[in-house]
């Protein structure tokens, strides 16, 4: 909002308005509060860290069923390099252009014999890149992890502004991290690293600032070719069904399109982006690992597939073809998506229970109901009241509810809402797998819900397994 | 918690973009303090200029940014974060008179008086007082529009955003309400 005053009587408006200050401490606290929640993993991330993903995935029962329609269309060899971007290795894809900035030889900094160097740093129409590493790093004893990891970054801007992450991270003591692009006319900023919760076995510098100053990349710089547009795109779209028939008498379907974007040649290989679709809005999100892809040559060759290092956010992903040989066409598998499920509160998959006005730890309730979640089916055995276990992040032991469940292997993580709370809490969770299959996630909120409690499973997590294939000429040059 | 962290409130000025910002705090929970600090202040007085009291406005924005930081992770773009975060504190305002079992006036709220806690707060007594009740004894949904303008500080097109109306709408709309109010100022005055 602008100060420009029209009237008196704005003037009086705002400082009345100024004249109000929250108290301090009511505003730390607050914060202390969020940042306790948020230093830990979120509650999804907490019950994930639980049960990763082969940990309820790991049968091979195949639940649901894949309908798959590969559409080969007509295949033409496409020659053409994209003008528009190259690969620089320990970036990524990069546009070339006037705009495109780069580091044209890393800079460092030196502090009590320990070295940051930012090895690379490209900032084109897309984002800013900057790729750093760490030289002389204490290391911490085998069993502990390493003492410093400086998982904060932050650039500042010759206006003094702050840009944060909006991708990448640090791993170990060395960073690839992108933040949002420079504007026109910025060639300059200072990079910010620092250590989010400071580990006091890390006798490293806690803060670093290196001033990092880019040139406009030559048009003529050698990057690696890229082919992308609509002679990648529009031969390799596969409509697949996704339908899942996990829940009795119910049935799912979705449909998903996967397309591959880019194609980066290598000296080793090829580097495929792709990215998938679907129009179900009730899902926020399905992933393709790299582990789940599988490449064969027109001779039946299996290819080797690696995971990439390039940053396969949301419905993102990319693999790479660790070859140069082979015979065209190929045919590219994707063996299983990971499909994350978001319900708003409209959608259902709620259940409710009678808890009564106070009850009491250890304290239970049989449930007994079934849930169609996303085709997936939820049978609920049981509520318990239980308390969270001491910790150091938790010097307050909170009262919650544990739910005994059972689904198929394909579900890796469940997350409950109360929809009965009186007003909106904070909640955490945690999961884990009993014998005979059953899972108990343990649901927490600031306050214990009672009386006639309601509750849904707003998010879920499951792995969809099947065998979409498509045909594919790999774009050469 | 193992820290316990001092904001330095004054440091909103450098981090000015909403989108970023929520990108940030999606990718790394920890700069969802970048959010509270750009909007803790707005929000509350949003609260303070409504329900006239600090506790209860210390209630509300606690309710809107616990609600914010849990949903943020499903937070998508669709037009601006700042019309996402009013409308939950709408919501809670709305939840908070209903709680009371307050008569419900035209957009579900009862408005309260001006109440000695507001008021002593004022440095400007004199002036403030009275501009805070003509605030304050206008229809509800003016009071909204003061409230998100200067209290929120939000632009024409976030409260557009927020009330569902046109930019154009708003601007106008803001405009002929701040005159007749300056008018009956100045009426009171002579």
């Amino acid at each position: 909002m602008t100060n420009q005053t029209q009237l008196p009587l704005e003037d009086q408006i705002r400082k009345a308005v100024q004249s109000v200050e929250p108290n301090r401490e009511f505003s730390n606290d607050l914060w202390n509060q969020i940042a306790s929640r948020a230093r830990q993993p979120r509650p999804r991330s907490l019950f994930q860290k639980l049960f990763p993903t082969p940990a309820w995935s790991a049968a091979t029962v195949l639940i649901a069923v894949a309908l798959i329609v590969a559409v080969v269309g007509p295949q033409k060899v496409v020659e053409a390099v994209s003008s528009l971007f190259g690969y620089l290795p320990g970036v990524g894809f990069v546009q070339r252009g006037d705009g495109t900035l780069y580091l044209p030889e890393p800079v460092s900094m030196e502090q009590n014999g320990v070295t940051l160097i930012v090895d690379q740093a490209v900032s084109d129409g897309n984002s800013l890149v900057v790729s750093y590493h760490f030289s002389n790093l204490p290391e911490g004893k085998p069993d502990e992890g390493a003492p410093c990891f400086y998982d904060r970054n932050q650039i500042r801007l010759p206006d003094g502004k702050l840009r944060l992450p909006i991708g990448g991270g640090a791993h170990g003591s060395q960073a690839q991290v992108i933040f949002p692009a420079l504007t026109e006319g910025v060639d300059h900023f200072t990079l910010l690293a620092s250590m989010d919760i400071p580990d006091e076995r890390c006798t490293a510098p806690a803060e670093w600032a290196v001033d990092v100053t880019l040139v406009p990349m030559p048009l003529d710089m050698t990057l690696m070719p890229v082919f992308e547009g609509e002679e990648i795109e529009q031969p390799v779209v596969v409509e697949a069904k996704i339908e899942t028939n996990a829940a009795e008498g119910s049935q799912s379907m979705f449909d998903v399109s996967f397309a591959m974007d880019r194609v980066a040649k290598m000296d080793d290989g090829y580097l495929v982006t792709g990215h998938v679709v679907w129009s179900d809005e009730r899902l926020e999100n399905i992933w393709v690992s790299p582990e789940d892809v599988a490449v064969t040559d027109a001779a039946g060759k299996s290819l080797t597939i690696e995971p990439t290092e390039e940053g396969t956010q949301d419905n993102n992903f990319a693999f790479k073809i660790k070859t140069l040989s082979f015979q065209q066409p190929l045919t590219i598998q994707i063996k299983s998506v990971y499909v994350v499920g978001a319900l708003e509160e409209s959608d259902g998959a709620t259940f409710s229970f009678e808890a009564g006005a106070d009850p009491q730890v250890g304290q239970s309730w049989e449930l007994n109901q079934d849930l169609d979640v996303l085709g997936q089916k939820i049978h609920l055995r049981s509520a318990r009241v239980v308390e969270e276990e001491n910790s150091e992040n938790t010097p307050t032991r909170a009262k919650g509810y544990a739910f005994e469940l059972e689904t198929s292997p394909q579900v890796n993580n469940i997350f409950f809402h109360c929809t009965s709370l009186a007003k909106p809490q904070s909640s955490w969770g945690e999961g884990r797998e009993l014998e005979g299959g059953i899972k108990q996630v343990n649901y927490y909120s600031d306050e214990l819900p009672t009386g006639k409690v309601e509750f849904q499973i707003n998010q879920i997590h499951f792995r969809v397994d099947g065998t979409w294939q498509m045909q594919w000429q790999l774009p050469v040059e | 918690m193992t820290e316990t962290v001092v904001l330095d409130m004054e440091q909103k000025n450098y981090l000015d973009d909403d989108e970023m910002l929520v990108t940030a705090a999606q990718h790394n929970p920890v700069e969802f303090r970048q959010l509270y600090l750009k909007w803790f202040k707005r929000i509350y007085r949003y609260f303070y200029f409504r329900v006239a009291n600090e506790k209860d406005a210390e209630d509300l924005t606690s309710q809107v940014f616990l609600k914010v930081y849990e949903d943020l992770p499903r937070y998508r773009s669709r037009g601006c974060f700042s019309a996402w975060l009013f409308r939950i504190a709408h919501a809670r305002v709305v939840d908070f008179y209903r709680s009371r079992s307050r008569a419900v006036a035209l957009d579900g709220i009862e408005q309260p008086e001006v109440s000695p806690d507001l008021l002593s707060q004022s440095a400007q007594k004199d002036d403030v007082c009275q501009v805070l009740r003509m605030i304050h004894q206008l229809p509800a949904d003016e009071q909204e529009l003061i409230r998100l303008r200067f209290m929120a500080e939000l632009s024409y097109r976030e409260i557009g955003e927020v009330l569902n109306r046109k930019e154009d709408a708003v601007r106008k709309s803001l405009s002929r309400l701040l005159e007749r109010m300056q008018l009956q100022m100045e009426v009171h005055h002579d």
